[in-house]
């Protein structure tokens, strides 16, 4: 009762503010309301639009039947805006076409600038003759948009998140026809929607909200959906990949150091041993993390686990057939807001993730740039890969954007003139990131030399002193006194 | 986008990397190279009144050898340089 209580006010203090500033926003920012500055040469026949919030990474799938209507042109971009408040939120975007699947290009557009949306310009595989539709598919990811409601859960109590979200698809071009799907893991517990003529239809797990008809491009809402969801909210605060490359020994070294925190709901109270461990289902079904799992390489080897204190001895491998199964379990489950830090390594053979260009002196190295942990996002990633010495021309390209690319030198073992090295630094990034980072380096032969040679030369100093100061007299006195 | 394919279609096409030297000569190479380089270091340590040809002819294959000794050394321990 007090829960719903709660919620309305909150809602309302949402509502007011909302109207409050649409109204100012229509008058000063668009001369005519509710039409997207994105050429209108679309119109989308039917849109079907699923928010999947069975996990902690809102997924929202956006299918959309679309036909040029433009008069005499074919057309080949099309535009998806993401409201700039959940600009910090949006991860991960990718367009496909719904009947061929294949995969389109998106890129986040410069060219027209609203304050209150981002473009995303989807370029369509074949240009679009005037009057013919095309199905594309946008699958977008939002991080960090759910709130455990209430903020504080005992040990034992089922956790309840909260999303706000828009009624209707947030569209670039005026829709004759759209429905939403939200899909909750468990019950839906409420819905509140502002307008309140939108149809909401609550069936299990699910909310429906629609069909609406003849919706006009960039149309908004507001409604929150409360549901229960068992199970943390993984969230790595920073994570640090170090790779070096070393091709004398044929090998790839690779740490990584990670801060990992729940952002579930936090415990209330303090946490019993005893009830943790009376209850089996508890600890299964609970709310805490007790362990994580990753894929590393297939022949890695020297795999270790540690935090500051030392080694941590609960975790295990399992080999699968092209990867092995990483278990980490740390010393101590992790409630809502509980945090630990950690770092693991491993070597692995060079040979299947660099390969020379033939007949030329260059070199690709193909990287993960991130190990995948599921449902887990990243908030602060560092990516460091150490080239031997020697590489010049080092380039490094990512297939997504990330916030800067800095290359500079580092001096370790044995190091004379310093390793190459390209830092990369990233933010926001899920699952989905995990994908190939390519470095190309030039390295010539010579270059071998250098680590030997370096070594011989600081021996051939300690020889050469050696050497001057045996033919010098330090005798005090003798043969140049006379009697 | 484009650049990653370019470069996934480059990276298929290039030859996996070859080390210069198998990893299994690696102890081998590190003993053998170790011992010279100490001999000749022995050689130039223990000679009286060598001349200058005798001293540069034992310093420098023993800096050389074990400078490589060294290097071999550390990827056979497993610190890849």
């Amino acid at each position: 009762m007090r829960l719903t209580a709660t919620t309305s006010t909150l809602v309302a203090t949402i509502i007011a503010a909302l109207s409050l500033t649409s109204s100012v926003h229509a008058e000063e920012f668009w001369s005519e309301k509710d039409v997207s500055i994105v050429p209108q040469t679309f119109k989308i026949t039917n849109l079907l639009r699923t928010l999947d919030l069975s996990k902690p990474i809102i997924r929202e799938i956006t299918s959309a039947a679309v036909q040029n209507i433009h008069t005499d042109q074919n057309q080949t971009d099309y535009y998806f805006p993401v409201d700039q408040a959940y600009s910090d939120n949006l991860s991960f975007i990718t367009a496909e076409n719904r009947k061929t699947k294949e995969v389109l290009e998106v890129t986040k557009d410069d060219e027209f600038y609203d304050a209150q949306f981002q473009y995303y310009r989807i370029k369509l595989a074949t240009p679009l003759p005037p009057g013919e539709k095309v199905q594309i598919t946008v699958r977008t990811s939002l991080t960090n948009i759910i709130r455990a409601f209430p903020t504080h859960v005992g040990q034992a109590e089922k956790q309840k998140f909260i999303f706000f979200g828009n009624p209707f698809a947030l569209t670039a071009y005026p829709a004759t026809k759209q429905k939403t799907t939200v899909i909750t893991p468990n019950n839906v517990l409420e819905v509140h929607e502002h307008p309140e003529e939108v149809d909401v239809v609550v069936k299990n797990n699910q909310v429906i909200l629609g069909p609406y008809n003849d919706v006009n491009s960039l149309e908004h809402g507001i409604f929150e959906v409360q549901y229960e969801m068992t199970g943390a909210v993984p969230h790595i605060r920073s994570l640090r990949r170090e790779i070096e490359v070393s091709q004398w020994g044929n090998n790839l070294a690779v740490e990584e150091h990670y801060n990992f925190v729940n952002r579930g709901a936090e415990l209330k109270g303090q946490f019993s041993r005893i009830d943790y461990q009376r209850n089996p289902m508890g600890i299964r079904e609970g709310n805490g993390v007790l362990g994580f799992q990753t894929k590393i390489p297939k022949l890695a080897r020297d795999i270790y686990y540690r935090d500051e204190i030392g080694n941590i001895s609960t975790s295990a491998i399992a080999h699968q057939p092209d990867h092995i199964q990483l278990m980490l379990k740390p010393r101590f489950p992790l409630f809502g807001g509980w945090n630990t830090t950690w770092y693991i390594g491993y070597n692995t053979p060079l040979d299947g993730y660099l390969r020379k260009v033939t007949g030329t002196d260059k070199y690709i190295l193909k990287v993960p740039a991130i190990a995948p942990m599921p449902d887990t996002t990243y908030e602060d990633v560092e990516i460091r890969v150490v080239l031997p010495e020697g590489a010049k021309n080092v380039k490094a390209v990512l297939p997504y954007e990330v916030d800067e690319i800095e290359y500079s030198t580092t001096k370790t073992y044995m190091d004379s003139a310093g390793r190459s090295t390209v830092t990369i630094l990233a933010s926001n990034l899920i699952e989905d990131h995990a994908q190939d980072l390519f470095i190309e380096y030039e390295f010539s032969q010579t270059s071998y030399l250098t680590k030997p040679l370096a070594a011989a030369t600081m021996l051939m100093a300690i020889y050469a002193t050696s050497i001057v100061f045996s033919r010098l007299d330090f005798k005090i006195g003798g043969s140049t006194l006379k009697k | 986008m484009s650049a990653t394919s370019e470069l996934y279609t480059a990276w298929s096409a290039g030859t996996p990397f070859a080390a210069p030297l198998p990893e299994s000569a690696h102890p081998i190479l590190a003993i053998s190279t170790l011992t010279a380089g100490l001999y000749f270091a022995a050689r130039y340590g223990i000679s009286q009144k060598p001349s200058i040809a005798f001293e540069l002819a034992n310093t420098i294959p023993s800096a050389v050898l074990l400078g490589f000794g060294i290097v071999f050394l550390f990827l056979s321990v497993g610190l890849y340089v």
